[in-house]
């Protein structure tokens, strides 16, 4: 306990007489409860268009220990339709919506059929705002997380992309009727269960704070 | 990068930024800043002894700012900063008594009391000209700081405690049955009780609105959660309630309703002792050892929570005390655990009446705020008493129970305004005075 207010009182005195010293960028991860947007077989028309009381928003209070600008990476989840546009990432204070991010998952490498959907999982969103010392309040949510779809999805304001076509099933030669028909039973299985998760833009994030 | 020429202008008062010191500088720089750290003039062997260290340094080869920073950080480590000292009289006495506290340290009572901080200068000059324990100097001193935003640490520190709406922060509802709970429901929560106590006090409101307000402080999120109509927007802002909402002061907040609650239902119990602890200063005992719990499967299914609880009041060893803090609980079955208006809890409607022991009845949240608010000093009490514990940092004696009548009543005549409360705990003996230990 002494020890620890010899250095506080130094350190103290010492930024009074010859100002802050320059601090090393520190890194804080702040995780919210897992908590995912749940699969929706048709975009919602009647929801939060700010994202932020919908379950993919992060919310967190953090103590800031000086002001300054910040860096503040979100981490991304979950999978878009092929074909819909780019999302819209805001980055809030206490509240008000202080930055947003256009994001193309498209223009991304991803492991995922490209034709299929669009996958967020391992992005990273990188956000830089000034923040006053003390409690604050930060928030990142999707702005109009139903809209920006294929029209194929019937939501508000459908995308304007070009939807890339899905590739032909060609069934190699020589398969059987039932085994013809399971083939084609597991394809529509996939494309539905990619379907259900259209609306699930990200199921979890982290964060990466940096003083400056 | 260096320091703020504002704060640099604050330490070295001689003038000198330019570092050209002269003789006398380092004297006059030590006083200022150690009567600012000790809240009190302070002597010359004190400043002798600071400025000693100044020299030290400057005799090791060091510069004048480097020994100056070891003085500041001598004056950080003195108990007088680190603790607030408030000397007892020299003269040995021979029977408890009390003195009246010195201009400063009373000037540190208010500051920490209202701000959770130091006093700043207009204080500290008052207190050097001798006036501060003057009723009308006080009165304006008062009210100077409940309008500064200093003051928010009032809210923040004694609501916080008073309240017990810290525990937000760790309370896990259900999420299978409490889907709707969220970081940003829990935040939203936690904001709106501390704008609501934060309007109470910048507006100087009547503390009865801590019961029954018809307003409250909602963003789009919380107003969807209570069913309030016309709140679009992230921002908080000031909503007045219909006649016919269910919301209103305290109880109708889902700060205070979730965190009087379980995290899979409902305690007419908790919620019941909360509002005894809180709003009526008459907490119940602890439970005594072996109480059985209630059959939490059954709630809603085979017995309604009431019923329940019902039985469990057959046990006259229990029915002492939840006679007393069952039916204060009933009234708010309306609201779920994390504070939705709700009408049923499972096959069984909500029985949201209660009878108090003394007899009275009522039903439902509106009933019960009426009960409470029909015995405003009952609540101006305990709302006194626990301010005053916050403002003194110890609990209250036999001997303070005058003190806190005469706060009561005078608050009464003035329509229980904040101010009114919190200048009578400023004016009162508890809070000019300091008891002297009876000689052992």
């Amino acid at each position: 306990m002494l020890e620890k207010y010899l250095t506080a009182a130094e350190k103290i005195s010492r930024t009074a007489i010859f100002g802050i010293e320059p601090l090393k960028p520190t890194l804080v991860r702040l995780r919210s409860p897992e908590r995912s947007q749940p699969p929706q077989l048709a975009p919602l028309t009647d929801y939060d268009l700010t994202g932020l009381s919908l379950p993919n928003a992060i919310h967190t209070t953090y103590r800031f220990p000086v002001g300054g600008e910040y860096v503040i990476r979100a981490h991304l989840g979950g999978v878009r339709p092929a074909g819909s546009e780019p999302i819209q990432l805001a980055l809030w204070l206490d509240g008000q919506q202080v930055q947003l991010l256009r994001f193309d998952p498209a223009k991304t490498a991803s492991f995922t059929n490209a034709a299929e959907r669009q996958d967020l999982g391992g992005m990273t969103q990188e956000f830089r705002t000034k923040i006053a010392p003390g409690d604050h309040w930060l928030a990142v949510s999707i702005l109009r997380l139903y809209e920006g779809l294929p029209a194929s999805y019937k939501g508000p304001n459908p995308s304007k992309l070009p939807v890339p076509p899905l590739p032909q099933f060609k069934p190699p030669p020589g398969l059987s009727p039932p085994e013809l028909e399971a083939r084609r039973k597991s394809l529509i299985s996939a494309e539905l269960n990619s379907r259900r998760q259209t609306a699930r833009a990200s199921d979890r994030w982290s964060w990466v704070v940096h003083t400056p | 990068m260096g320091p703020p020429s504002e704060s640099l202008k604050k330490i070295y008062v001689c003038g000198h930024l330019d570092g050209h010191h002269t003789k006398g500088c380092a004297r006059l720089i030590v006083e200022h800043l150690s009567q600012r750290a000790y809240r009190r003039p302070v002597t010359p062997k004190e400043v002798t002894q600071l400025t000693s260290l100044i020299a030290d340094v400057q005799k090791d080869g060091g510069s004048f700012e480097e020994g100056l920073a070891t003085a500041i950080q001598a004056m950080l480590l003195s108990p007088h900063f680190l603790f607030r000292i408030e000397r007892t009289p020299a003269a040995p006495l021979t029977l408890a008594s009390t003195r009246s506290l010195s201009q400063y340290e009373l000037a540190s009572r208010l500051s920490y009391f209202l701000w959770s901080s130091m006093p700043d200068d207009a204080l500290l000059a008052a207190a050097s000209r001798g006036k501060l324990a003057q009723p009308a100097a006080l009165v304006a001193q008062v009210h100077r700081m409940l309008l500064d935003p200093k003051s928010h640490a009032l809210v923040e520190n004694f609501g916080g405690q008073w309240l017990q709406v810290r525990k937000l922060e760790s309370v896990k509802p259900d999420r299978k049955r409490f889907p709707e709970f969220d970081e940003y429901l829990r935040l939203s929560m936690r904001r709106e009780t501390d704008l609501f106590f934060e309007s109470i006090v910048r507006e100087d409101r009547s503390i009865l609105d801590f019961i029954d307000a018809n307003y409250s402080y909602l963003n789009e999120r919380l107003a969807r959660f209570y069913n309030v109509p016309n709140v679009s927007g992230q921002e908080f802002r000031k909503v007045v309630f219909a006649a016919d909402a269910h919301r209103g002061g305290l109880l109708g907040q889902a700060s205070v309703l979730t965190i009087s609650s379980y995290a899979n239902r409902t305690s007419p119990v908790l919620r019941g002792k909360w509002v005894l602890e809180n709003l009526v200063g008459a907490p119940p005992p602890p439970p005594p050892p072996d109480v059985p719990n209630l059959d939490e499967a059954a709630t809603g299914l085979s017995s309604s929570m009431r019923q329940q609880l019902e039985q469990h009041r057959q046990n006259t060893i229990c029915a002492s005390c939840h006679t007393r803090m069952d039916p204060l609980g009933f009234g708010l079955e309306n609201f779920d655990a994390i504070g939705a208006w709700r009408s049923r809890e499972g096959q069984f409607t909500i029985d949201a009446s209660g009878t108090l022991p003394d007899g009275r009845s009522f039903d439902g949240p509106r009933g019960l705020e009426s009960i409470l608010r029909a015995q405003p000093d009952v609540f101006a009490e305990c709302l006194t008493r626990k301010l005053l514990i916050y403002a003194l940092g110890r609990g209250l004696e036999p001997y303070d129970d005058a003190a806190v009548k005469k706060i009561v009543k005078s608050g009464g005549t003035d329509d229980y305004r904040f101010s009114s409360l919190i200048l009578g705990i400023v004016k009162s003996e508890p809070f000019q005075k300091r008891r002297s230990e009876r000689p052992r």
